[in-house]
């Protein structure tokens, strides 16, 4: 068998994880705002300042980051528990996202003394949102033709350039940009580097666009001759790719690539508890048996990479598995709950089921799109089965 | 230890030519199942205080992978499960033993044991008939063969059943472990039918390069392994429920995982292997035609997710908590 296949071993989420899951509910109800599901569907794209440092008061924003930074130095499969619990609830936990996932975890790895210092402890109090400045107008799929640039300046450095598809950055505190410091375009992944700039900088302008639901979260970034202090590097000049791709294990592995459309599956569900005849309807009870089924099953692949996580090993191939089977489920939740409402149209008329359907199945797309296209994925597992 | 013991038992024995002997004539089976036999391979599921090995879920998931891997035309895995069940509550039959899990009782009267994996060649079933398992004699039933011969799906019918033994309150833990068996078997299948794809697309060359080079294929053949991911992880997950009281729902999971990833790892395979898989000399048919046929055995996906969705529906909790109880 191949050591791809062969890898995924099952693994159970240990007692202490379990354990912790009470506390999360707990905390959900006294603590998540209310809201509709239409609301609650926009899963970790939804933004609330205040809930993200409530939660960050519980302890909770920085989770994995080691306690002398205030962090609450958990193990990734109690992270696991909280983002499964704060995505099920549909919390909006947009806000300190990316800093939570990745931006905070990249600094401890990679940073400096200083850095760690400084940001470590404000991300741990939701005080430093972050967002990713990796996409530019020149550089989607193929991120490693990035070509804004940093150049050394007295001890500092000036950046220009533009990043676009920023999720979050008009309301971001920095960003880690993935620019080049020497060499250009066309020596892809060598002489890239990374840097924390202050949006509040000169320079930095930001400009939302507004997505296909009429909401703006992601933004085109204009970096124009913006002065950054030498301690804004993070890691070693040169050695941005490698650093951009241990990000990328973070932001692939969770189970945000399994639950986007959870909002979604569970209303219908209710709605069906309350339909007469839905416990003789076959095709229904296929439909929900299947969703629950792949999910099921998803899950317990997702907890198989955190194991390896656990295990301090950087399962790359295998989160990029997960994320693609993961995606193509929760987009495939919008389609088929449309197919079987409009079976039935004169009775299947739930106005707010309805809304949230909409705004799913506009967003669905987006599902395998971010964080890498179907495509690069696909070509990642091909590569880890040893093809090529 | 058991496990690469059997591998390497079946590696010589059960080759694509002796398979398809054994599929055609009673006496190549049996020459293919006594080594087997003999081997002690029959008794891998008996309780400890039975002599049995006492495997761990994961190791019993492995091994009872490999028949299928082998395309084997033998019910091994039944005959293994259902002596575990055995042991201790009835006497162990001799031979080869099938179970039956879609089992009624006809209005004209009667036994009907529908797609039993095996039910022709085997000289003992074990059907699951409401709460309690029953151990039958195929000798003087009605057999009916279901689909390709090859693949030994048989309807059995019983004029007048007269069971050697009754194991009460056994009818769900035998479902289960039917359930668990085929699932095992069908992720054996699909996991050479994708060793077999890759080897086949690093060695053939089209266009002055090889197919693993094309992008088409690579996306192809990477969500061929995610079906093939995901069917084992719901079948091992399955075994490691087996005693508990989720058993019947995990293996009901993993019956209609692996039964909707087998209909789609076959279709690949073929599209990725071009004419060559269409042969008979070829070893993928074997592989697919077994996918093919085990995915109506025991209830095919669409049986499975309507029993599991009309479970969900009746039980009030949400679908996250539901979910995690799997």
């Amino acid at each position: 068998m191949t050591d791809l296949v062969s890898g995924f071993r099952l693994a159970e989420l240990p007692p202490h994880a379990e354990a912790f899951r009470a506390e999360v509910r707990a905390f959900l109800a006294d603590s998540q705002p209310q809201a509709p599901a239409s609301r609650r569907a926009r899963s970790w794209m939804g933004r609330d300042a205040a809930f993200s440092r409530k939660l960050a008061a519980r302890g909770w924003v920085g989770v994995t980051l080691a306690r002398e930074w205030g962090g609450a130095q958990l193990d990734a499969f109690q992270r696991f528990v909280l983002v499964e619990e704060l995505l099920c609830a549909g919390a909006p936990v947009g806000s300190h996202w990316i800093a939570d996932r990745q931006s905070g975890p990249l600094i401890q790895r990679f940073g400096s003394a200083q850095q760690k210092a400084f940001y470590l402890p404000r991300i741990c109090r939701g005080e430093a949102f972050f967002c990713i400045g990796m996409s530019e107008p020149e550089a989607g799929s193929d991120l490693a033709s990035v070509g804004s640039r940093a150049r050394r300046e007295g001890s500092g450095w000036v950046l220009d350039g533009r990043k676009i598809w920023t999720s979050g950055a008009q309301h971001a505190h920095y960003m880690i940009a993935l620019v080049r410091t020497s060499g250009t375009r066309e020596d892809r992944q060598q002489g890239l580097s990374q840097f924390i700039v202050d949006m509040r900088l000169p320079g930095v302008l930001v400009r939302p666009i507004r997505d296909l639901s009429g909401d703006e979260h992601f933004n085109e970034v204009f970096l124009d001759g913006v002065t950054l202090e030498a301690d804004a590097l993070v890691g070693q000049e040169g050695e941005g790719w490698k650093q951009v791709n241990a990000e990328l294990a973070f932001e692939r592995s969770g189970p945000e690539r399994i639950y986007s459309s959870m909002v979604l599956l569970e209303q219908w569900l209710e709605a069906l508890r309350g339909r007469p005849g839905a416990r003789e309807d076959s095709a229904t009870l296929q439909l929900l048996g299947r969703l629950v089924t792949q999910l099921a099953t998803l899950r317990r692949m997702s907890i198989a990479v955190t194991a390896r996580l656990v295990a301090g090993e950087s399962p790359l191939v295998e989160s990029a598995l997960v994320k693609d089977l993961g995606t193509e489920f929760e987009q495939s939740v919008p389609d088929l709950i449309a197919a079987t409402l409009g079976l039935t149209p004169l009775s299947d008329s739930d106005a707010d089921l309805h809304h949230t359907l909409a705004f799913v199945a506009q967003m669905a797309p987006s599902y395998s799109l971010r964080g890498g296209t179907r495509e690069i994925l696909r070509g990642m597992i091909a590569r880890g089965l040893g093809l090529r | 230890m058991l496990h690469e013991a059997l591998s390497r038992l079946l590696g010589d024995l059960a080759t694509p030519e002796r398979v398809r002997g054994a599929e055609a004539g009673q006496a190549d089976a049996a020459a293919l199942w006594q080594p087997i036999a003999d081997a002690g391979f029959l008794d891998v599921c008996l309780p400890e205080n039975h002599g049995g090995p006492a495997l761990e879920p994961a190791e019993l998931f492995a091994l009872l992978t490999l028949p299928g891997r082998f395309a084997l035309p033998l019910p091994l895995v039944p005959t293994m499960l259902g002596r575990g069940l055995l042991a201790g509550q009835a006497e162990l039959p001799q031979g080869p033993l099938a179970l039956a899990m879609l089992v009624e009782h006809p209005p004209q009267g009667g036994l009907r044991c529908a797609m039993t994996p095996w039910g022709g060649s085997a000289g003992w079933v074990l059907a699951a008939d409401g709460d309690d398992a029953l151990l039958l004699s195929t000798e003087a039933t009605h057999k009916e063969v279901v689909g390709d011969p090859r693949d030994a799906l048989v309807t059995l019918l019983w004029p007048e059943p007269r069971p050697l033994a009754r194991l009460a309150g056994q009818g769900d833990v035998l479902r289960g472990m039917a359930l668990r068996g085929m699932a095992a078997l069908m992720c054996g299948a699909m996991q050479r039918a994708l060793e077999l794809t890759l080897r086949h697309c690093n060695d053939r060359q089209q266009f002055g390069r090889p197919l693993a080079k094309f992008q088409a294929v690579q996306q192809q053949i990477s969500t061929m392994a995610e079906q093939v991911v995901a069917a084992g992880i719901a079948t091992e997950a399955a075994f490691h429920a087996a005693a508990g009281a989720q058993a019947l729902l995990a293996a009901a999971v993993a019956k209609s995982r692996a039964s909707e990833a087998a209909a789609r790892v076959a279709a690949s395979a073929h599209a990725l292997h071009g004419a060559m898989g269409m042969t008979l000399e070829y070893e993928l048919n074997l592989l697919t035609r077994r996918q093919h046929a085990w995915r109506m055995a025991c209830g095919a996906e669409q049986h499975w997710n309507a029993w599991i969705g009309a479970r969900l529906l009746a039980d009030g909790c949400s679908a996250a908590d539901f979910v995690r109880r799997l």
